[in-house]
């Protein structure tokens, strides 16, 4: 038996379904006298106007000038059996171009799928962006909508009436799916795209007039010619799950996430240090691996991160990162990963998968081959500064479609395999909005400047991801920055996937929800890690981080007491007053604690599947309540995570779901103050359901 | 004395909407037009009155004849950005509220003590006021905010909503690069210019119409920053402008902001400016040598790529060419081992190119052949792939509010990878003694003169990198970059008084401290270098010309314009058409991947043998008239009637003598022309490329004459 059902319908569904699908069947469709197209479920709707079909901005071949092509409002439109084409031919006898393009909508049921066609005729313009027609949400005065957008793991307006202008370009850090939903709790819009291709394209909601939310949805073409993919508009009943469900639906036709290894599933997070900073200042050389170990081992890490091996250290002379003599050199680097595994640590080490510094002989002779240019032919240029007494380090972006900077990463690959690396972190590459960061280089694999960080991007991991397993098949986890699900078939593990658990709009949900398997990292640039983190991470299915950066890190990890002074010159310090606030072995010890918690309940919380709230009643739950639930691995029990994430304690709520009863409850280890039937303040709890 | 003092907007306010007579009609520029006589402040020029009425609006007229009015409300005279130093919120203020306003005989006094923010009031202390200075009205204040919690980081003032020319035809000159004209106003749009840098060489802009004219300047010795903005709008056939002045402090004097309302042609804008600069700024003494000087030829001997054109020995080949052209000074970029454009600031000679040794005798060499020799250094960039950059870097640099330095680069070739640069700060000690220590390199060279490239170009950049000299961002490049180039000027002088100085960029804040300007305004239909040229003929200026060829157009219009010539030599065509008189095509550019190739209509007007000619004729010419063309002062079309299509005359003063070049600006078409000068007599026509004298009466397509009047007594 389903734990919740697809799209289930009400008779008032039935009966809409049944006048739609009587009226297409007799060529009768939804189209006003102004020609705009309208479909409605209950008091809401969506309108499609005529006046507001399509947009298209061309540029000239040098991308010196550009400038919007005058539509009009007068199309021919040609309808048939649930389907309406928009159709215009605009001659501009002052530039000396032919513009013609097809707005084709396919209306079935309680959805509208729309697809553009455009094409120029000109020896000097090309087409530069398109927009697709704006469905505009109609929702009554009595509902309450909220908006759901895909920026980061997601994203939620609570009100419809608060929301001014959101916008996520997709496939990016900050467009992470190609799909929104507004919806009340009963019913939704869902709007995407369903591109396989997972071409650029950028997203921008925003508020019409009261009442009335438009969604504008534009996509970079660079080309005379553009055939879009299906914007998909459809009502649905339910919460925004269904659109969730809807979405992952046709993901799964066309692409089949990673799957990661048992142990990076149960791993907690990860333990990254840096050896060596950008200022040449020594953290750890490759021989204190054993007071990393001790660390980790402290705090219940089990993944090390290794960064800044190379005579550079970390954020200098990219893409060189041989390891360092001052650090103990090659040797050195292999027996301290070597040591590492043989005590059951895995090592991750890392490489930026898009910058190099420019100072590099690498840059002056690859350079020309390996960067990306703008449209004015320049490098990209990105600055890292980590003190406030050196002289800012500067780099440029690399082109993923570049051959020979795929050729790079792969090498880089293999040089960390055969320091016996079991995992390989690739820097920014999942972060990039390749809607703004376009590649006009010529001599790439990208046939246009968009689909660098898009098909290039995918080309990059897939080959990387061959080339690894080619080499060895445990060779096969990669931990990338950024996250947006056209990395999904090749990143394993997605660090910074949120900056911050105290991000007020952030709703993590969204993601974690659509694609419960997929391992995210939420960042956290302090040596420390508290228990309300800890909680959230538990709650939420996020892997957690510490950072060892500066040497007041260290200072700190290894039992001393820091100051500002400790991080002196520093731009980018860790939360100071943290440090010198936080009880650190009482914190390491809960958040130990909370980890061996995980790890006991693995086949929920590492095995199992994220449900969010579907299913589960909450009676009378307090503000600070969060309840989410996982499903097990194997069986059909559902295990509720409840936290109290507020000062006061709180009394567990009665939680009820259909069809399953509660079996037993657990609570973690060694966190003090814990009541029988009660929360602590900033405590988690399990309830375990079995199905009847 | 009478003091009058008055709240805006308030209950008077009201009072006064709803029993005065109708409203003044905005057309007519009058803020009282219409009404009796009441309680306004005002204040006249010889030819317009300023007046501020009851409703707090202000507004300038011409007092007798002309069209020109300037309106605006005192609510909105100014706006504020201020920043909150504990919570980093900032806030923009557009609209004042309660501002006194009063007036002591030819100074009106605006007062605030509060901002007045969305959600509460910030204790401030502003007094702007309004006066006669000049003959014009002067804007000026100071305001400072209540306490340290507050900085105040840009002020806009005046803000003047509607400057209107009526229906007579308007020209706007605006100082871009030199000198921009627009004849139509919608053409012009919207545009903005920073002071001091090339595209604000002067820190005024005038508006004219046949009989009059408006004029918006700073008159400031301090040559602070600030940002000149002027927008048209269609709707009301007016202009919208104002000033903006980078502030990053607590507290900001406004220097003078002169509004002349004046009768007649932009010259007298122009007058008007100099005037003021004279009072407070002298001209260097000029190497004698350098003012005699026809031109640069400029020869890119390793270019970005490694791509070696020349070596130091091959400088007898530059000389024969320089002896074809006529011009007597030889330009070495790209000396080092970088080439152009790669390794600053390393500049010490290539050994591929021969070393030090051989570049010095070279040198030697070329100057006993009558020649003089300048080498290259860029005075703003460094390359960041270098030591300099990663161990001096964090001490020249300058650095933007997140801390990040300014980047530049310039992509020659497409096949090559870019070099970046970091732009360096003149505040930094280190970096203006490294401009000292390159100037005595290059002096132990044996050179004449010293190229510091690009000083003249950069805009005001904000710089807050806070090891440097400076206390504020806005102080790197105005006060700091005059110190540089006085330093390095002083220095190069205490060596040799005729080591000659030059830079890049027309703008005037560096005039006081350089020799030589390298203009870098391409010519378009809205060039107007008269701006500058008729603002400060004395100074000596290099018209841009990035191609080897002076073309016959080009010949021209540097002579028209009192220019110095200039060839560049940049590409290995360049040199083979300046060696070979090989007149390269768009494929011998395109060959070698090179991304901004010279114009090839340079090099195909007319046979290279013929185009070397006609340079070398001219070139002579003026020499030979040296005391119009090196030493006389440019008069743009002042006083001058010049009827003919196609045809503009531009004199140079010399004593009594009027020397006037007559250009024909058709390619084609022999032209007719008639050239009068009011208060003079025609004594002498000459044709320069001929070198022998000539009628009045018609000119050739594209040619040029020269006529010399000569003051009726």
């Amino acid at each position: 038996m389903y734990f919740y059902r697809l799209f289930r319908l009400s008779v008032f569904t039935l009966c809409t379904l049944l006048f739609y699908s009587t009226a297409y069947g007799s060529g009768l469709l939804p189209v006003n006298v102004n020609n705009d197209i309208e479909i409605a479920l209950g008091k809401s709707k969506v309108v499609f106007r005529a006046d507001d079909i399509i947009k298209i901005k061309l540029c000239d071949k040098y991308y010196k000038s550009e400038f919007f092509v005058q539509t009009g409002r007068k199309s021919d439109i040609r309808s048939s059996s649930g389907q309406i084409v928009y159709k215009q031919e605009i001659k501009d006898e002052t530039r000396n171009i032919s513009v013609s393009f097809a707005v084709t909508f396919e209306i079935q049921e309680r959805e509208i799928k729309a697809a553009t066609q455009v094409s120029v005729d000109s020896e000097d313009y090309i087409i530069k962006e398109v927009s697709m027609p704006v469905p505009e949400f109609y929702y009554p005065d009595d509902a309450l909508y909220s908006c759901y957008y895909p920026s980061g793991m997601g994203k939620r307006v609570d009100n419809l009436e608060n929301l001014g202008k959101v916008s996520f370009n997709y496939p990016g850090d900050h467009g992470t799916m190609q799909w929104c939903t507004m919806n009340n709790a009963e019913n939704g819009v869902y709007i995407g795209t369903h591109d396989e291709l997972q071409q650029p394209k950028a997203f921008e909601i925003y508020r019409k007039k009261k009442g009335v939310i438009a969604t504008e949805l534009k996509m970079p073409v660079h080309s005379d010619r553009f055939q879009s993919p299906a914007m998909i508009v459809r009502f649905y009943e339910g919460s925004w799950r269904e659109a969730a469900r809807f979405y992952r639906t046709w993901y799964d036709t066309g692409f089949r996430i990673v799957d990661s290894p048992a142990w990076l599933k149960e791993s907690p997070g990860l333990m990254l240090n840096i050896l060596k900073q950008q200022n040449g200042e020594v953290i750890y050389p490759f021989s204190e691996i054993d007071t990393i170990m001790h660390l980790g081992e402290k705090m219940g890490f089990n993944l090390l991160g290794l960064w800044g091996r190379g005579v550079g250290g970390h954020d200098r002379f990219y893409p060189n990162y041989m390891p360092d003599p001052l650090l103990g050199g090659a040797q050195a680097a292999r027996e301290a990963i070597g040591r590492a595994k043989e005590n059951d640590f895995k090592v991750v080490t890392y490489i930026n998968g898009k910058i190099i510094d420019v100072s590099t002989d690498y840059y002056s002779y690859y350079g020309v081959e390996a960067v990306m240019l703008d449209q004015r032919g320049k490098p990209y240029i990105e600055v890292w500064k980590k003190y406030e007494n050196i002289s800012p380090v500067v780099f440029a972006a690399c082109c993923p479609a570049s051959g020979e900077w795929q050729r790079k990463i792969l090498e880089l690959a293999k040089d960390s395999y055969m320091l016996g690396a079991d995992v390989l972190y690739v820097d920014q590459v999942s972060q990039v909005d390749p809607n703004v960061v376009q590649c006009y280089a010529k001599h790439h694999r990208h046939k246009r400047p968009c689909e660098a960080y898009s098909g290039g991007r995918v080309e990059l991991m897939r080959n990387l991801r061959n080339y690894m397993t080619g080499l060895d098949e445990k060779y096969q986890v990669i931990i990338t920055e950024g996250i947006n699900d056209s990395m999904l078939p090749y990143v394993n593990m997605f660090q910074g996937v949120l900056y911050s658990v105290h991000e007020p709009t952030a709703f993590p949900e969204l993601f974690k929800f659509t694609f419960p398997e997929v391992l995210g990292i939420v960042s956290n640039s302090n040596p420390v890690l508290d228990r309300y983190e800890a909680n959230y991470n538990v709650v939420y299915g996020l892997k957690n981080e510490i950072m060892t950066r500066y040497r007041g890190d260290r200072k700190f990890l290894l039992g001393g007491a820091v100051t500002g002074q400790d991080y002196r010159n520093v731009t980018g310090p860790p939360d100071i007053n943290k440090l010198m606030q936080i009880e650190r072995d009482q914190a390491q010890r809960e958040v130990k604690a909370i980890f061996e918690f995980v790890r006991k309940h693995t086949q929920y919380l590492n095995h199992g599947r994220f449900i969010d709230e579907e299913g589960i009643f909450v009676k009378r739950p307090d503000k600070n309540i969060v309840v989410k639930g996982y499903k097990h691995n194997t069986d059909n029990s559902v295990a509720v995570m409840v936290w109290n994430k507020g000062s006061e304690r709180v009394k567990i709520p009665e939680i009820v779901i259909n069809g399953y009863q509660l079996k037993t409850s657990y609570k973690p280890d060694g966190i003090p103050g814990v009541e029988e039937g009660y929360l602590s303040p900033n405590t988690i709890g399990m309830l375990v359901f079995d199905s009847n | 004395m009478a003091h009058i003092r008055k709240i805006v907007p308030g209950f008077l306010v009201l009072i006064s909407t709803l029993f005065s007579p109708a409203v003044a009609n905005s057309d007519s520029g009058r803020p009282d037009a219409g009404r009796p006589a009441g309680k306004v402040y005002e204040l006249k020029t010889s030819e317009a009155t300023l007046r501020i009425n009851e409703k707090g609006e202000l507004g300038v007229f011409t007092t007798r004849s002309g069209t020109i009015t300037v309106n605006s409300e005192i609510k909105s005279l100014w706006s504020v950005v201020i920043k909150n130093r504990n919570t980093g919120s900032a806030h923009t203020i557009i609209e004042q509220k309660n501002i006194e306003i009063s007036q002591e005989g030819n100074r009106i006094f605006l007062k605030q003590k509060f901002l007045d923010l969305k959600n509460g009031r910030i204790p401030i202390d502003a007094t702007f006021t309004v006066s006669i200075a000049e003959d014009a009205f002067c804007f000026t204040g100071e305001l400072s905010a209540g306490s340290d919690e507050w900085q105040i980081r840009e002020l806009s003032y005046p803000i003047l909503a509607r400057v209107s020319t009526g229906k007579e035809k308007t020209t706007i000159y605006w100082p871009h690069r030199g000198g921009e004209r627009f004849e139509a106003s919608p053409a012009f749009g919207n545009r903005t210019f920073e002071y001091p840098g090339m595209n604000g060489s002067l820190p005024w802009y005038t508006i004219t119409t046949p009989t009059h004219g408006v004029y918006l300047g700073v008159h400031d010795p301090e040559r602070g920053a600030k940002k000149f903005s002027l927008q048209y709008s269609q709707e009301n056939n007016s202009f919208g402008t104002n000033i903006t002045f980078p502030v990053y402090s607590t507290g900001f004097k406004v220097p003078p902001v002169m509004l002349d309302v004046y009768k007649g042609e932009w010259y007298t804008a122009a007058s008007f400016y100099r005037q003021w600069f004279d009072k407070h700024f002298k001209f260097p003494e000029i190497p004698e040598w350098l003012r005699l000087n026809s031109g640069l030829m400029l020869f890119i001997f390793k270019q970005q790529n490694g791509d070696l054109m020349w070596k130091y020995s091959d400088i007898d080949k530059l000389c024969d060419i320089g002896d074809k052209l006529n011009i007597k000074l030889i330009g070495i970029w790209g000396r080092g081992p970088g080439g152009h454009d790669a390794l600053y600031p390393n500049y010490m000679p290539d050994a591929v190119m021969g070393g030090t040794s051989e570049m010095k005798k070279a040198i030697k060499r070329a100057q006993e052949r009558g020649f003089k020799v300048i080498v290259y250094t860029n005075g703003t960039i460094i390359d960041t792939s270098t030591d300099y950059y990663r161990f001096n870097g964090i001490e020249t640099v300058a650095l933007q509010e997140d801390k990040k330095p300014l980047m530049d680069n310039y992509v020659k070739n497409s096949n090559t990878t870019p070099v970046n640069f970091a732009i360096t700060s003149p505040a930094s000690p280190l970096w203006r003694q490294t401009m000292i220590r390159l100037a005595q390199d290059a002096y132990d060279l044996g050179v004449d003169a010293f190229y510091v490239d690009q000083v003249g170009v950069r805009e005001p950049y904000l710089d807050f990198n806070s090891l440097l000299d400076h206390k504020l961002p806005q102080e790197a490049f105005t006060k700091y970059r005059y110190q540089m180039m006085d330093e390095l000027n002083t220095y190069m002088k205490n060596l040799n008084p005729s080591y000659g100085l030059m830079t890049e960029g027309t703008v005037d804040a560096i005039l006081p401290t350089v020799d030589i300007i390298h203009n870098v305004a391409s010519v378009n239909p809205n060039s107007f270098p008269d701006m500058f040229r008729y603002s400060f003929p004395e100074s000596l200026v290099l018209q841009l010309n990035s191609t080897p060829a002076l073309s016959r157009t080009m010949v021209n219009f540097d002579m028209i314009n009192g220019f110095r010539h200039l060839i560049h030599s940049r590409y290995s065509p360049d040199v083979k058409y300046l060696e070979k008189g090989i007149i390269p095509t768009a494929a011998d550019y395109g060959e070698l991947h090179i991304n901004y190739p010279p114009q090839l209509w340079t090099m195909n007007q007319a046979a290279p043998e013929e185009t070397f000619s006609y340079a070398h004729r001219i070139i002579e010419f003026e020499n030979k008239h040296e005391r119009f063309f090196r030493k006389g002062k440019f008069i743009s079309s002042e006083g001058i009637s010049c009827k003919g299509d196609d045809v503009e005359a531009k004199g140079f003063l010399s004593g009594d003598q009027l020397g006037v070049v007559v250009w024909n600006k058709n390619l084609q078409a022999e032209r007719a022309f008639d050239v009068t000068v009011q208060g003079y007599r025609l004594t002498e026509a000459y044709q320069p490329e001929k070198q022998t004298r000539d009628d009045t009466k018609k000119i050739a397509a594209n040619s040029v004459k020269f006529l010399v009047f000569e003051k009726v007594k």
